[in-house]
């Protein structure tokens, strides 16, 4: 069994419960999730064996996996360095797929989708100066720190 | 330096009497018995009989042949080759074709490698793991597409109207023959437009987000031998031009396959899903005004590749700061030199594209994934604005 590596496992839920809030409050991320059919699933984390979330949309909702197992779609880095570069908002996911450190196991254009997404989320999730290099700002339409607080306090698991 | 990665392990054989090779090939992979993809349009062009001809000399059975292969690469059609290959007892795959029909043969080979049933279960970028070798030789028939060394098929599910991309080191062939024979009967249209299909690989390979210092001399070379060897062939053809130009075909192929395309690409392969208009002459419409679009983010590398485009009189005499103007400067009037040349049309309307599809366009623009390197962010708003000016 590999030895999972703990800021890898705490930001992936993080990113993953951020995703879900912001499914309902932001306009944008709403429209990509509402593009996934459903029943379709989403899986993040390091490939093969390393930490890992998993999406999933059931009636036309959006939640995190309480135990995560295979994926419709799974967007894997192949380290714990590479993850930690773009999900600390150090590199852009972009930046990482051109580093072949980004692995996708399924349908690259609705994986294109999941990237926006992901890319959106981390401008509520860190300050602007954090995502400035790689990502242009954007007019926020939830407030990160209730964010912060819905991804901590309420149960966003099945 | 930043971390790259390359690979080409594809054998070429390029240049005259490359074909006859091709028996050697076959036993040096250890095929006897190869089943030959191809379409009806090279079929009846005889190109296809300038390869049968020559196995049959050799002894190689050439009684498997399939040649109702796509204009777009299917899903349906790759599952059922590769059923029909396992039953028929062939132990090798030969493409003689486009882009079309080498894609359809990558997604057969790698449906047979994976010990799978369904294409649809291997799409991804970079997931597919080292399976069993299957000898695969490709012969392609334009000069444009540079699939023959590309890590990269294009296959569309018919079902759903969606291109799908497939991205794996184990889609490389094990060989590739670039014989002009193969070539000559190619109309002068497309002969421009799949040329121009090149040039858009070249350019977009060497001012992308995964460039990398190998990936920039294919590019390189690739834009030379295109922009002095094209007008060549279509004004007054020598077997020398049009072997150049063929080696350039898959250069740029190579160059791209390790350092990805950018919006260029994400938009021709919308507008032909969307609107049907054929690959090469997308890229030939859209390349000025993309180049323009992009000229803020890739100033440094189309100043640079002046002196590829252009020649080392024109780069020399023209002001650094001047440089990357004069490159698209350069790709304007290279353009319209090709119409002149050829008729290849230079804008949208002129393929019965209407504005009522942009927006669709411009949707699947942006879920292709050639946008991701490109290094200039790209919206739809962006796209929109770069079709409008096409039109």
């Amino acid at each position: 069994m590999a030895k999972k590596d703990f800021l890898c496992n705490v930001i992936f839920k993080v990113l993953a419960r951020g995703i879900v809030v912001l499914s309902k409050k932001d306009s944008m991320i709403k429209a990509e999730i509402d593009n996934l059919p459903e029943s379709y699933s989403v899986g993040l984390g390091v490939l093969p064996y390393g930490d890992y979330v998993v999406l999933k949309k059931e009636k036309g909702e959006l939640f995190v996996e309480k135990k995560p197992s295979g994926a419709t779609l799974t967007v894997g880095f192949k380290n714990a360095r590479a993850a930690k570069l773009v999900m600390l908002a150090r590199s852009s996911i972009a930046e990482s797929y051109c580093r072949h450190d980004l692995i996708v196991a399924g349908d690259i254009s609705v994986a294109m989708g999941l990237v926006r997404a992901i890319n959106r989320a981390e401008k509520y999730l860190f300050p602007h100066f954090m995502t400035k290099r790689f990502l242009p700002k954007i007019k926020k339409e939830y407030c990160p720190l209730l964010l912060y607080l819905r991804i901590f306090f309420t149960k966003l698991t099945k | 330096m930043a971390y790259f990665e390359f690979i080409n392990s594809v054998k070429i054989c390029s240049g005259a009497h490359a074909l006859e090779n091709i028996v050697y090939e076959l036993d040096f992979l250890g095929s006897k018995k190869p089943l030959i993809l191809s379409d009806n349009g090279v079929k009846n062009a005889g190109v296809l009989d300038k390869v049968t001809t020559i196995l049959s000399k050799n002894g190689i059975p050439t009684d498997n042949i399939f040649t109702d292969i796509p204009a777009d690469s299917d899903v349906s059609v790759i599952n059922s080759i590769a059923g029909a290959f396992r039953q028929s007892g062939c132990d090798g795959i030969i493409a003689c074709g486009g882009g079309s029909v080498i894609d359809t043969a990558k997604g057969v080979r790698l449906v047979l490698s994976q010990q799978g049933k369904d294409i649809l279960g291997l799409m991804g970028n970079e997931i597919i793991k080292k399976g069993a070798h299957i000898p695969f030789i490709v012969l392609p028939t334009t000069c444009g597409t540079g699939s023959e060394c590309t890590a990269v098929a294009v296959i569309k599910n018919h079902e759903t109207g969606i291109k799908m991309e497939y991205i794996s080191s184990e889609l490389l062939p094990d060989t590739a023959i670039i014989d002009v024979r193969l070539t000559e009967t190619l109309p002068k249209k497309l002969i421009a437009s799949s040329a121009m299909d090149a040039l858009v690989h070249s350019i977009e390979a060497f001012s992308s987000k995964q460039k990398n210092p190998i990936s920039d001399a294919y590019a390189t070379t690739a834009m030379r031998l295109i922009t002095t060897n094209l007008p060549v062939v279509l004004e007054n053809p020598t077997t020398e031009a049009r072997e150049n130009l063929a080696l350039a075909s898959t250069l740029a192929g190579i160059a791209f396959s390790n350092a990805m395309v950018g919006v260029v690409h994400a938009i021709g392969h919308a507008l032909g899903g969307e609107c049907g208009v054929p690959h090469g002459n997308a890229m030939a419409v859209l390349l000025p005004k993309c180049m323009k679009f992009n000229l803020d983010t890739n100033r440094t590398e189309y100043g640079e590749m002046l002196l590829y485009l252009a020649g080392a009189e024109k780069f020399a005499s023209t002001p650094k700061d001047k440089r990357a103007e004069a490159s698209i400067e350069f790709v304007i009037n290279f353009e319209r030199k090709i119409h002149e040349l050829s008729g290849l049309a230079l804008t949208l309307h002129e393929y019965g594209v209407t504005e009522d599809k942009f927006q669709n366009v411009a949707k699947k623009a942006l879920n292709d994934g050639a946008v991701i390197a490109n290094r200039k962010d790209v919206t739809e708003a962006d796209v929109l604005d770069i079709l409008k000016q096409c039109l």
